[in-house]
């Protein structure tokens, strides 16, 4: 019994400071989205935000293109992470350190900037492949940035969430991983058989749970899309911003929906995935 | 408008120049996406210049006039499209991204309702030093800022104060300089009096056009109803399809 006392008391500030600004901010956006603002004289409850964010075509276009980006940053950022953190373990500590935890200090709004600076049509990369004579003019150069792929945003996002999954996967390799490798190693295991069946089995938990951390952050993340990302059609959280910024306040409950609809995607995508991992593991 | 008069030489001054300048020259220029507020002046620019001046435009919204004329905006619009900045595919979000478009020289005219816009930018050394600012023949756009009290403020007396300093001269000389807010004053200089008027009569710069000039030219804006349907029906007609 003291001892459950004392789990509480320590989580009790983390959970606290979650509770307040979490959840009520959650609250505060669901109660506006179903149009309740006393401010601007709006006391009726009604459904109509999101009758109206999910009969319009552009909502689906933005979901698409939201799965699209999150999906492919992530499955990319895992595969590379995976393979690096690999290669990397059996290093002295001291270059993977640099390495990985460079660009996980770096904000992305700067990994952005920084991105755009080297490969916009005007950027280092243009230039630099001009004067190797790789490409006539600079503007030649593929448009990687507000394009139809969305090449710029999937690129900062590989650069930025690979070494955080990578130490992830790399904490756990240089666990256990290293000594059941060697034991199977002794049995006669190949290469790939040491993997799949000794390693693999070790480091997936960390995999899972790092790749849903980077699936939910860019499925919801708003900077990076806003920067580098097309006019039309965006991701969900630019899509809400733009409701939100709209010059009628009347618009506000959209802009709320569309953000709570996002919470809602999240958390289902979590749940799918979790079980799939939990049903695999037992596979 | 802005332009860089070492690549342009005679820069279009009107939206029927202009589709002939981006036939000539395709990729050299865009314009923010609307709502960005820039870009929503843009295509009342458009609207203004195409479809009969702003006289229509103060009057409340008028559905039929708005049918009739609007699709002239949109068809010069979706005409000039595939000649614009990466073929019309994106647009710029805000006037700030189209400055660095035009600072990176990937095109060659910008625009913004900051009339100190383009000298700022020369002095910091982010514009070329060839920039110059130029009017449309239509005239230019401008419009007020207001200050509001909210009805629910808690020191409505302070607020009042605050808003007579900025109407005052003093506030306004320092909100229309170069290395201020940089726009235009509204009080009419004529009617100040003549020690009182200091600064607001000045030119900014070589790239900057005299302050008498942009006050001549102003025409105002159209009223908001219009405004909201131009700008829901160029995401509808021109950004989507």
């Amino acid at each position: 019994m003291g001892g459950r006392l004392k789990i509480a008391l320590l989580l009790a500030p983390a959970l606290v400071v979650i509770g307040i600004l979490f959840a009520g901010g959650l609250v505060s956006a669901v109660v506006q989205s179903v149009g309740y603002m006393p401010a601007i004289g709006q006391t009726r409850v009604s459904l109509d935000a999101y009758r109206e964010v999910l009969s319009g075509g552009d909502f689906l276009d933005s979901f698409l293109l939201t799965v699209y980006i999150a999906g492919v940053s992530t499955a990319v950022s895992t595969v590379l992470a995976v393979l690096a953190a690999m290669t990397l373990r059996r290093s002295s500590g001291r270059l993977s350190a640099v390495v990985f935890q460079l660009p996980i200090t770096i904000p992305h709004l700067l990994a952005a900037v920084g991105i755009a600076l080297v490969v916009s049509q005007t950027g280092l990369g243009a230039r630099l492949a001009a004067a190797l004579g790789l490409i006539g003019q600079p503007r030649e150069f593929p448009a990687l940035l507000y394009d139809r792929y969305s090449a710029g945003i999937i690129l900062t996002y590989v650069w930025k969430e690979v070494p955080f999954v990578a130490l992830v996967v790399l904490a756990a390799l240089r666990g256990v991983a290293g000594e059941l490798e060697d034991v199977a190693r002794t049995l006669g295991a190949n290469t790939w058989q040491r993997f799949w069946y000794v390693v693999f089995p070790v480091i997936s938990p960390g995999i899972v749970a790092a790749s849903l951390l980077v699936f939910a952050f860019t499925f919801g993340a708003f900077e990076v899309p806003y920067l580098l990302g097309r006019t039309y059609p965006t991701i969900l959280p630019v899509m809400a911003y733009n409701e939100y910024k709209d010059v009628e306040l009347s618009a506000r409950p959209v802009a709320m929906a569309i953000n709570v609809l996002i919470s809602l995607f999240t958390a289902i995508f979590a749940a799918l995935y979790l079980r799939l991992a939990r049903d695999l593991g037992r596979g | 408008m802005i332009y860089d008069s070492a690549k342009v030489e005679d820069p279009p001054k009107n939206m029927e120049e202009l589709q002939e300048w981006t036939e000539e020259n395709p990729g050299r220029f865009t314009y923010p996406a609307p709502p960005d507020f820039t870009g929503n002046a843009f295509i009342e620019q458009a609207l203004y210049d195409l479809a009969g001046g702003p006289e229509a435009y103060q009057k409340p919204f008028d559905e039929a006039v708005f049918a009739e004329n609007s699709p002239e905006v949109y068809e010069f619009v979706n005409g000039i499209e595939p000649n614009l900045w990466r073929e019309g595919e994106t647009y710029p979000e805000s006037s700030a991204k189209l400055d660095e478009l035009y600072q990176n020289g990937e095109v060659h005219l910008s625009m913004g309702y900051n009339p100190q816009l383009a000298q700022r930018q020369v002095d910091k050394g982010l514009f070329p030093e060839s920039t110059r600012t130029y009017l449309l023949e239509g005239g230019t756009l401008s419009n007020t800022h207001y200050v509001a009290v909210p009805f629910n403020s808690p020191n409505k007396a302070g607020a009042q104060v605050v808003a007579n300093f900025l109407q005052g001269p003093e506030a306004q000389i320092a909100k229309q300089g170069p290395e201020g807010w940089g726009d235009l004053t509204t009080l009419d200089v004529d009617r100040l009096p003549a020690d009182a008027r200091g600064a607001l009569t000045e030119t900014g710069g070589r790239a900057a056009l005299p302050a008498d000039v942009l006050q001549k030219n102003r025409v105002p804006e159209a009223r908001s109803e219009w405004l909201l349907q131009l700008e829901d029906g160029w995401q509808e007609k021109v950004l989507k399809e």
